[in-house]
């Protein structure tokens, strides 16, 4: 399964020290679009070498007609970053994971409630693949929003 | 001519530079700016090679944006015959912040002080000085380092860093709305002395409150490093002189440092670097502010800069060659209401992040930070 994730989720388990572990899990490709990348200023760095080592790797943008991203910008009223990762994850049938909420109802419009995710679910799939546990989880989560994270609130029980 | 050509002749670069910049043939640039179908690949390449968001390149503007960009029209000069680049990124940023800003109250208020004043360059510094005493409340020593909260946090004026690098500011009055975009630049006593000149413009403005004006100044037109021909720019060069360096102030201040360095001959660079690191201007603004009130001859600034850039450098390496306590470190932020208001629009689920950070021209953790800072 591939998944693109967008600024929002990529700063969130940044902020929540756990993106590389959220990147281990298995049998997943991550995919980052170029402006993320750039959006990404304080992971910009992390970014990079990310995707020296081959953990994540960049979207070919040529997939993408400027014009179709000027028509999907201004009718959905997203950022650059946001229009380009859901428009990817459309042509291409990925899932997306972000952690705003515009992007990810327009997301669900496009390509499914289903296809999209976030930074809570990517940090799920990693408890259940046993990559680190509930508890580890739960910090990460409480880390994310003490940085400012646009995340809902819950409960440690909620981890399990 | 397209959106390309425009932006290009701005840049005074040829269309083999800008080709060459973007990793592209100069007929694919070429095609590309005759309507070709292009790749969101080759835009951004594009877009990076002209330094702009590749959104500027790719989205029309829409009715609203047209609106602004009259008000930009009514004063474009003469020379600035590809102003209509700037006029493109700057309206559409002032438009999408105003849309941002819905709820917002009204920023124009303490402009009714200005009521009835004319604005030339004989009541600059009176003007000046009565935005220090009556808006502010400052008397006529202190420094004007806290200008840029000031404006933002008590008078709610819309503070932005532009999107176009090559605009040093801009200041606009749009739907009873003040804004100033300053060009980002490292050197922070510039941006501090643009930012006092497009408040000057305001101030020129402010029997605009309703009908609304919009302004920019290309890069190096309002850091106080050059004499201007234009009235309104004298103007506004010599409101902010005279707000950040005031009379008195400067007066008291040099009769000090020349005490402790027991000067007697002709005023020196020390005295004025240490005034510029004092008032947080530049060597040159300092400078010129002492020759406007007789400290030193006319064009004596000039030489002295030039002198310090050859032998030294420039000036703020001699400064501290000489001694000098480092400028403080000062940040000229972006309006915190507006970053506010943003994150209530982002809980609110009515904006995305990256629109608002986008649109502000602010980095997506910068808003994470402001939530953090009011969550509750």
């Amino acid at each position: 399964m591939t998944i693109i994730v967008d600024a929002s989720t990529l700063i969130n388990l940044a902020n929540g020290e756990c993106l590389l572990d959220v990147l281990r899990l298995p049998s997943q490709i991550f995919l980052i679009s170029p402006i993320v990348r750039d959006e990404s200023k304080t992971a910009a760095e992390l970014v990079d070498s990310l995707v020296a080592t081959g953990e994540i790797y960049l979207i070919d943008e040529a997939i993408i007609e400027a014009a179709e991203f000027a028509l999907a910008k201004v009718a959905w009223r997203l950022d650059d970053g946001e229009t380009e990762c859901i428009i990817a994850a459309k042509k291409l049938g990925l899932l997306i994971a972000t952690d705003d909420g515009l992007a990810r109802e327009r997301a669900r419009m496009e390509l499914g409630s289903t296809a999209v995710t976030g930074s809570i679910g990517l940090i799920k799939r990693a408890i259940t693949a046993g990559i680190f546990d509930a508890d580890f989880g739960y910090k990460a989560f409480k880390k994310m929003r003490a940085e400012g994270g646009f995340l809902p609130g819950l409960r440690r029980c909620d981890f399990d | 001519m397209g959106s390309l050509s425009r932006h290009i002749s701005n840049r005074n670069i040829s269309w083999d530079t800008a080709a060459k910049r973007a990793g592209l043939s100069t007929e694919r640039l070429h095609d590309v700016d005759n309507g070709a179908a292009a790749t969101l690949a080759e835009m951004r390449k594009i877009a990076g090679a002209l330094k702009l968001p590749v959104s500027s390149l790719l989205v029309e503007p829409d009715e609203a944006d047209e609106r602004i960009k009259i008000l930009f029209r009514r004063e474009l000069r003469a020379e600035d015959s590809n102003g209509e680049a700037y006029i493109h990124v700057a309206s559409n940023q002032i438009r999408e912040t105003l849309t941002l800003a819905e709820g917002l109250p009204n920023n124009t208020w303490w402009l009714s002080a200005f009521d009835g004043a004319q604005a030339d360059l004989a009541s600059a510094e009176g003007l000046a000085n009565k935005f220090r005493s009556e808006v502010a409340g400052l008397n006529d020593l202190d420094s004007f380092d806290e200008l840029p909260r000031f404006l933002t946090e008590k008078l709610g004026v819309f503070l932005l860093y532009c999107k176009d690098p090559l605009i040093d500011g801009a200041s606009a009055i749009v739907n009873g709305y003040a804004f100033i975009l300053l060009g980002p630049r490292t050197f922070m006593p510039r941006v501090f002395f643009t930012l006092a000149h497009e408040l000057g413009h305001i101030v020129a403005h402010h029997d605009r409150r309703v009908s609304g004006y919009a302004f920019f100044d290309k890069e190096g037109q309002a850091d106080g490093t050059r004499e201007h021909s234009r009235e309104d720019e004298k103007f506004a060069d010599s409101f902010a002189s005279c707000l950040l360096l005031p009379r008195h102030g400067v007066a008291r201040a040099l009769k000090v440092i020349r005490q402790q360095i027991m000067a007697t001959g002709p005023l020196g660079d020390y005295e004025i670097n240490a005034l510029a690191r004092l008032y947080g201007v530049s060597f040159e603004v300092a400078g010129r502010r002492c020759e406007q009130l007789g400290f030193l001859g006319r064009n004596a600034a000039r030489a002295l800069y030039q002198q310090l850039v050859h032998e030294h450098g420039n000036p703020e390496r001699r400064a501290d060659e000489t001694g000098l306590p480092p400028r403080p470190e000062f940040h000229i932020r972006p309006s915190r209401n507006l970053l506010r208001h943003a994150v209530k629009k982002i809980r609110a689920g009515s904006l995305s992040v990256g629109k608002a950070a986008e649109i502000l021209n602010v980095s997506i953790q910068s808003l994470y930070e402001v939530n953090a800072e009011t969550s509750v």
